[in-house]
């Protein structure tokens, strides 16, 4: 038997949850997204997938073996370095391939797929820190480096006609229905149905088939992942303030909330736990900032901008942190007091 | 405890999800405290963590999917404070 004693602070007993099952609980819920993309727009999306997917997990893995220099000891001791890798793996960087390779478009080169998931591992989330430290979402970020530096990605999209791929379906590049909503003034329209299930439309792989995100993020709310009001609340601000800018005409702005990476953007990437404040106060005000800006930003520049709003508000985030604080419970005629606490006066 | 009812677990980096704020039954926010004190910063802390608040009831360490040692972070901090008002006090007079 055993008899090792553990000596330790309480709480001794603890929840089951930990980093590892939430990713794994995210990677599920973005399952249904990368298989109606794969339906959609054929291999192609599936060797988007997995080469942004094997390019995260590889950054990482190199990351770690670079790090704290030592390279030549950490080369002779390979074996060692792998087991302790594995052994702190969580699944992080998988989740940021995945997502990553959902918001670009199918016909994304590999090297492109590659260098951008490079990029957003390693320069964003690991020069950072790792886990839990990037300012930024990792994947936003690789995106919007991949749409600067690879003009083949920001040049039309691929979109399906009605019917999976092998049921005589073909695949057209052109703009993406909101680029010409948005430059044409509403005059194109779609069929609500039509734009929920992603058939016939344009875009990048996850983004079209809105059934798929809504039950990933179901999936999510359920367990507990994510809050349900969270992606809400960015979309329905992003409708409110497009029905304001588009002349009060709520199909038009059911149209505008419904095309383009925001439904994806609202449940994976907005909901981001290091990138979002922490408060209950400062989230509705982030949740709302992001819905304000979309809309506004859309109508704006006719381009979609979810990526940019994200990693704009993300770099808001510890300022609304550090200036919105709930007031500790029972506080109410010391209120005084903790303002001095908070300036740092003495108390 | 036995070995099956305890958690034994080493703590990972922390995920930064604000799960311990969310549960917190004071409003506080014990990462911050934890970050600063890992920092030996204890006075940043205990302003922007709420420290001296705290009740100590242990949800935040319980719910930590990183398995933190928030509880150990949150009374160094209270020790270190109550240290730094009393050499406060004792120079003041």
């Amino acid at each position: 038997m055993d008899n090792t004693i553990l000596i330790s602070t309480p709480p001794h007993v603890k929840t089951r949850r930990t980093t590892k099952k939430i990713m794994l609980d995210v990677i599920i819920a973005l399952i249904p997204c990368a298989i109606m993309g794969i339906v959609y727009f054929g291999v192609d999306a599936f060797c988007v997938e997995i080469t942004a997917i094997l390019g995260a997990v590889e950054g990482e893995f190199v990351y770690f073996f670079i790090y704290k220099g030592g390279f030549k000891k950490k080369c002779a001791n390979a074996r060692q370095v792998c087991a302790d890798w594995w052994q702190q793996f969580d699944y992080t960087s998988i989740v940021t391939g995945l997502i990553l390779a959902l918001i670009v478009p199918s016909h994304t080169p590999w090297y492109a797929t590659l260098i951008g998931a490079l990029f957003s591992i390693i320069i964003v989330k690991m020069v950072f820190g790792g886990t839990g430290k990037n300012i930024v979402n990792p994947a936003a970020t690789g995106r919007v480096f991949m749409l600067i530096s690879f003009s083949v990605i920001a040049s039309g999209f691929a979109a399906t006609t009605i019917g999976a791929i092998g049921n005589g379906a073909t695949l057209t590049t052109g703009a993406t229905n909101l680029t010409e909503m948005l430059e044409n003034g509403g005059t194109e329209s779609m069929s609500l149905v039509d734009l929920l299930l992603g058939t016939g439309v344009s875009g990048c792989i996850g983004e079209t088939c809105k059934v798929a995100i809504i039950v990933g993020g179901v999936y999510l709310c359920i367990r507990k992942v994510i809050k349900w009001w969270q992606p809400l609340l960015f979309i329905g601000t992003a409708w409110l303030f497009t029905l304001f800018l588009n002349g009060c005409d709520p199909t038009v702005a059911t149209q505008y909330t419904l095309s383009g990476g925001l439904l994806f953007g609202a449940v994976f990437m907005a909901t981001d736990y290091c990138t979002s404040p922490k408060n209950l106060y400062g989230q509705l005000v982030y949740y709302f900032c992001l819905g304000l800006l979309t809309a506004v930003l859309r109508q704006a520049t006719h381009i979609e901008v979810v990526s940019f709003v994200i990693m704009l508000c993300n770099i808001l985030t510890p300022l609304i942190d550090r200036y919105i604080m709930r007031r500790p419970f029972g506080y109410i005629k010391a209120k005084k007091t903790f303002k001095k606490m908070k300036k740092g006066k003495e108390v | 405890m036995s070995k099956k009812e305890v958690c034994a677990e080493a703590p990972t980096p922390c995920l930064n999800c604000g799960k311990c704020a969310d549960v917190c039954p004071m409003h506080l926010m014990p990462m911050n405290t934890a970050f600063y004190s890992a920092a030996g910063d204890y006075e940043t802390a205990a302003k922007l963590g709420g420290t001296l608040a705290c009740i100590e009831c242990g949800a935040c360490e319980y719910v930590c999917p990183a398995r933190r040692p928030l509880i150990q972070a949150i009374r160094k901090t209270k020790a270190e404070m109550r240290n730094i008002q009393q050499a406060k006090k004792e120079a003041a007079k």
